[in-house]
């Protein structure tokens, strides 16, 4: 396992905002890592220094390279989509694939081929005739088909309907993903990705919140459904989020044993986005 | 070389008026007159075989001048939206994605301006003019018109396509600053780049005049936009050794004007390696406003 990313203490500011504070995370090859945060976080800013589209203070790596000085050759190793990141309308389906086949020394044509032959997506539509869910399948089989080491996924599937957000992640986990390979994707439908994961990172306000594996969450944390008449003593044992369901609370704990909470009631592990809510919640910066 | 390749195909699939407007303006100026024009070419008799050869070339250099006119306008557009339309689009971030730096990115935008582009049209004009030309041969051995004028002067067309060639290099080298501002432009304006691309400059000259009385800028400015074909030619060659004279009117003569040629004359001057320099500039400006240019 060798280190992907690696950003220590990177700070970037637009105007008095700070989008990120002195934020230092490290991604692991092999891995799927969800970038989690609300709106303004800084996700997007995080993303765009790790593909060096912005400059920002502090030092980071990314395959070993300085994404600010070297991302040129860097690109050879890294994919992107990005919600913001549209294919241009007049482009035709052939000429995405004559394009990225005349600039990318990685690009299985075939491959790309062989994807698009599985969908509706003919070679001469122009990505202005094709609907948004085909436009992003076309953005998949580009990706796909290029051997890169890091892919990052800035809400990839935002706007797309459920059956393609589905296909979406089903494809890449099964066509893409494999253990030399890494993913870093941001993404506000939490519960459709959280499956696949392997690490996650909440950040909020610039810094991160929370750095785990996804394998030592069920360790870590811990959600208590308890009935109002325990409240009181569930409470004791320092929750650090609270919420009510349907007239149960449901409380969230983090170092406390399941055998602890047993007797107060319903012990669970909490989803990720469950403990995303109670994290950004519970703890204000 | 691959990637530039790859990159100036790109530009064509997006800027289709490029190579659709030079073959509709060679169809319209040479091949419809030749098939459909009447000329009475008599009517200019008599002349001597070199005014008939010197009154040929001289046409059809006018028409090559013509189609470069409008294709020039077409690229200013398409150098003023070459790096500002993957902004509006929000294409950008894609273009980004690939292995592609934005030194070649800028690099494929004036290579088509000033090289792909011109260098096709006079290929398409070469084609027009020879079309041209066999077509109303034909059409005069047919009887349709002017009999017995000299369409063909091998020589005397050689020479008119080198003035040609010359005079389009000679235009590229001295546009490249204004080629390489507009992309500038272009990177940069957030919106309006042609205000952007006119504004500025008309506010400099305006500055200049009111505030010290002097005209420099406007001066430089126009000088520039006269072109480079003013500056061909010495000072010392006097219009009568490069035109020929019929019913008492000049008329430039291309294979005189081509003998009269001098290319150390024409690289020696001081304004073209100005006007490259500032290119350069210009150039890398426009590079390293579209390595953090961000809009999204």
């Amino acid at each position: 396992m060798t280190t992907v990313i690696e950003a220590r203490e990177i700070s970037k500011s637009y105007g008095k905002q700070r989008a990120l504070d002195r934020t230092s995370f490290r991604v692991e090859s092999g891995r799927i890592v969800g970038l989690i945060g609300p709106n303004g976080a800084g996700k997007t800013t995080a993303l765009k220094a790790i593909l060096g589209l912005t400059p920002f203070e502090g030092s980071m790596q990314v395959l070993g390279r300085d994404p600010r000085t070297e991302r040129d050759a860097l690109m050879r190793d890294v994919c992107f989509i990005a919600d913001v990141a549209v294919l241009p309308k007049w482009l035709r389906v052939r000429q995405a694939l004559d394009y990225v086949a005349g600039v990318h020394p990685r690009f299985d044509r075939a491959r790309a081929e062989e994807f698009l032959r599985s969908t509706e997506i003919r070679p001469k539509a122009r990505v202005r005739e094709l609907s948004k869910g085909m436009v992003t399948q076309l953005h998949l089989a580009l990706i796909l088909a290029i051997d890169a080491r890091l892919l990052v996924l800035d809400e990839p599937t935002l706007g797309l309907d459920l059956l393609y957000r589905r296909h979406f992640y089903d494809t890449l986990l099964n066509d893409y993903f494999d253990k030399e390979r890494t993913i870093l994707l941001t993404t506000h439908q939490v519960e459709e990705i959280e499956h696949l994961l392997t690490d996650v990172l909440f950040i909020q306000g610039g810094h991160i919140v929370l750095d785990a594996p996804v394998e030592s969450l069920g360790e870590r944390f811990t959600q208590l459904v308890v009935n109002p008449d325990a409240a009181a003593r569930a409470r004791e044992l320092a929750p650090f989020y609270e919420r009510e369901v349907f007239g149960r609370l449901a409380m969230f704990y983090e170092g406390r044993s399941a055998a602890e909470l047993a007797g107060l009631g319903e012990v669970r592990t909490p989803s990720i986005a469950d403990l995303f809510v109670a994290r950004m919640q519970g703890v204000k910066p | 070389m691959h990637t530039l390749a790859t990159l100036a195909r790109r530009e064509l699939w997006e800027h289709r008026a490029l190579w659709i407007v030079p073959i509709a303006m060679v169809a319209g100026l040479y091949l419809m007159p030749a098939l459909f024009g009447q000329f009475q070419l008599q009517r200019l008799d008599p002349v001597t075989t070199e005014q008939a050869h010197a009154m040929v070339g001289f046409s059809s250099a006018i028409l090559q001048m013509l189609v470069f006119l409008v294709v020039g306008i077409v690229l200013f557009f398409y150098l003023l939206d070459s790096l500002y339309a993957e902004r509006k689009d929000r294409s950008i971030l894609f273009w980004k994605s690939l292995p592609v730096s934005d030194a070649l990115t800028v690099t494929s935008k004036l290579a088509v301006a000033l090289l792909v582009i011109p260098l096709y049209t006079y290929a398409l004009c070469i084609a027009g003019d020879l079309l041209a030309r066999g077509v109303l041969i034909a059409r005069q051995s047919a009887g349709a018109v002017g009999a017995g004028f000299p369409l063909w002067h091998g020589p005397t067309w050689i020479k008119s396509q080198g003035l040609m060639l010359t005079m389009l290099l000679a235009s590229v080298l001295w546009y490249a600053p204004i080629a390489a501002y507009l992309t500038f432009v272009s990177a940069w304006a957030r919106r309006s780049v042609v205000l952007w691309a006119v504004v500025p400059p008309l506010a400099l000259v305006i500055i200049e005049s009111v505030a010290l009385g002097t005209g420099h800028v406007s001066a430089f400015i126009r000088n520039r936009l006269e072109g480079a074909i003013p500056h061909l030619f010495d000072g010392a060659t006097t219009r009568a050794d490069l035109s020929v004279v019929i019913e008492r009117e000049r008329l430039p003569s291309p294979a005189k004007l081509f003998d009269a040629l001098d290319p150390s004359w024409i690289l020696g001057q001081s304004g073209l390696w100005l006007g490259l320099a500032i290119a350069a500039g210009l150039f890398f400006a426009a590079v390293r406003v579209r390595r953090y240019r961000d809009d999204t």
